[in-house]
């Protein structure tokens, strides 16, 4: 991997026209203490969860388990924040807070606005790793 | 340091396993509160972190058994959540979490935060010696103060005692030469009992019958027995109390400079028919010693008693092995080693007390350890030993070359 893949001009200068990126390469790699042997496992975790993780939530949501989406939300919440997903993060958090104050009068809405995020957080992470292809 | 690690979603159990290793931990992570659980009842972790929301057993529960279970050494447990407000914060403390670390973590915050929790084991760690060492030096200030006084006791009591004695003993010695003496007047007169008979027949039948009452011929018979057997219990008397007076302090005058080796040979010769009798192997290693400035007497008692206590643990064919070494210009120190039947851990805090013995009444004065700790004691030396009961007992003397001031003193 050409080391200027990982610095955030170079990452910015693709993303600038659209939505903002979900996460921040530069700071996961600094995050992980620049072991990207250990950035590529992590992502690979996460592409491999995630859709379990979504899958939860949306069953919880709909059969309005509060506990259930409480806890699926939370699982997915602690993945996002190790890849450094801030949007699919907060929208997990809040999803969680709906399931532990047992109101889930707007988790339909908030699942709605999940799928997208998740999903593009996804190919961006998928991206990420065939970037990370050698050659 | 070995950590374990209980988290249920599998990116964060990754990358906090990827976390510690990178920072030379040993990790073993656990998917849920039961698997960490049971990790834990297999090995010791100092360091546990743990995620809060697991289903089954959470983080809480996890801390909880942890402490419950008492384990010798402390064990820091770190909740990993996502809430940090007060009530949450009291709840985990109270489970006994002794930190927190908010997720999504911070690589750095994560580091810190687990290098303080190093830090409060070594802390730990440190203060557990450091009470072991004070508990140790406690028994031992204890045990000396008490051998030391009761070594004033004793010295007391053999001084009062030594006076009575010495002139009961002396009183002794002349009342049977005296008798004996008065025996044999006694016993000319009546080679002419057959002539009184006849002159004065009154007087002697009145003897022959105190004759009899007295039982004379019994008395005679007797006498010097009676007087011996008196005499060696009196000697028998003075010798405990003499030893009694040496447990309690030595005259520094009688100092000089010796070869303890052959301190340590004159013992062994003394003790060659016992170690004969019950066909014990000795063996010896004896390295050149620098001279000692000691009694030379008074240590010759030391090692007789300390060899024939070896002698009286082994069984017979048993084996006792006497060592000496230098200790680099600063002392020696002479080894008497039996593979006999131990010292009973119970027998321990008591076995250089005046008067405690394991040997059979009347075998034993109980005085021996007791009088060779006073004397090495005064030499500024240290008296030890250790024993497997069933296996071995070594006795350990420890000589300064010259005892130091104030050695033989308070």
């Amino acid at each position: 991997m050409a080391p200027d893949r990982l610095r955030p001009e170079a990452q910015r200068a693709v993303t600038v026209n659209t939505e903002p990126a979900d996460f921040d390469r530069a700071e996961m790699l600094e995050q992980v203490g620049g072991d990207r042997q250990l950035v590529k496992e992590l992502v690979e975790l996460f592409l491999g969860t995630s859709p379990g993780h979504l899958e939860r939530v949306r069953q919880a949501v709909a059969a309005g388990d509060a506990m259930a989406v409480r806890q699926a939300a939370h699982a997915l919440k602690g993945a996002a924040g190790c890849v450094g997903a801030k949007k699919v993060w907060q929208v997990a958090l809040d999803l969680e807070t709906m399931g532990r104050t047992a109101d889930l009068s707007r988790a339909a809405d908030s699942f709605t606005a999940l799928e997208p995020a998740l999903e593009r957080l996804r190919l961006e992470l998928v991206r990420l790793l065939e970037e990370g292809e050698p050659g | 340091v070995k950590v374990l690690i209980a988290e249920d979603e599998p990116v964060t159990r990754r990358l906090l396993r990827g976390h510690l290793e990178s920072w030379g931990h040993e990790v073993a992570a656990a998917p849920d509160g039961q698997a960490a659980w049971r990790l834990f009842q297999e090995a010791a972790y100092p360091l546990v972190i743990s995620d809060w929301m697991m289903p089954e057993m959470d983080g809480l529960e996890l801390i909880r058994r942890i402490r419950a279970d008492s384990r010798p050494s402390y064990v820091y447990a770190i909740l990993l959540t996502a809430r940090s407000d007060k009530a949450d914060v009291v709840q985990g403390m109270e489970a006994g979490a002794d930190d927190f670390v908010t997720k999504p973590f911070d690589r750095d915050e994560l580091r810190v935060r687990v290098r303080q929790g190093e830090r409060i084991l070594q802390l730990e760690h440190t203060l557990a010696d450091q009470n072991k060492a004070l508990r140790e030096a406690q028994a031992a200030l204890v045990q000396n103060e008490k051998l030391a006084s009761l070594g004033r006791l004793a010295a007391g009591v053999a001084h009062e005692i030594n006076n009575p004695l010495a002139y009961v003993l002396n009183n002794l010695a002349v009342l049977r030469r005296d008798v004996l003496a008065a025996s044999a007047v006694l016993e000319t007169y009546r080679r002419g009992r057959p002539a009184l008979e006849r002159v004065e027949p009154a007087l002697a039948r009145e003897a022959g019958r105190l004759e009899e009452e007295m039982d004379l011929a019994y008395f005679q018979q007797n006498l010097r027995r009676t007087c011996d057997k008196s005499l060696e219990g009196l000697q028998r008397v003075r010798d405990i109390v003499r030893n009694l007076r040496d447990f309690a302090r030595l005259d520094e005058a009688d100092f000089k400079e010796a070869d303890l080796n052959a301190a340590l040979q004159s013992a062994l010769e003394i003790l060659g028919h016992e170690l004969r009798e019950k066909e014990i192997r000795l063996e010896t290693e004896l390295q050149p010693l620098p001279p000692v400035f000691c009694h030379p007497g008074k240590l010759n008692q030391v090692f007789l008693n300390l060899v024939d206590n070896a002698i009286h643990a082994c069984s017979p064919g048993g084996r006792v092995a006497v060592r000496t070494r230098s200790e680099d210009g600063r002392g020696v120190a002479i080894e008497v080693e039996d593979n006999g039947c131990g010292i009973r851990p119970e027998h321990v805090p008591r076995i250089f007390e005046p008067f405690f013995t394991t040997k059979p009444v009347g075998q034993g004065t109980g005085l021996g350890l007791a009088v060779s700790f006073g004397i090495v004691r005064d030499h500024g030396g240290t008296l030890e030993f250790e024993s497997a009961p069933g296996r071995n007992t070594v006795f350990r003397v420890h000589l300064p070359l010259r005892p130091s001031c104030g050695a033989g003193g308070e």
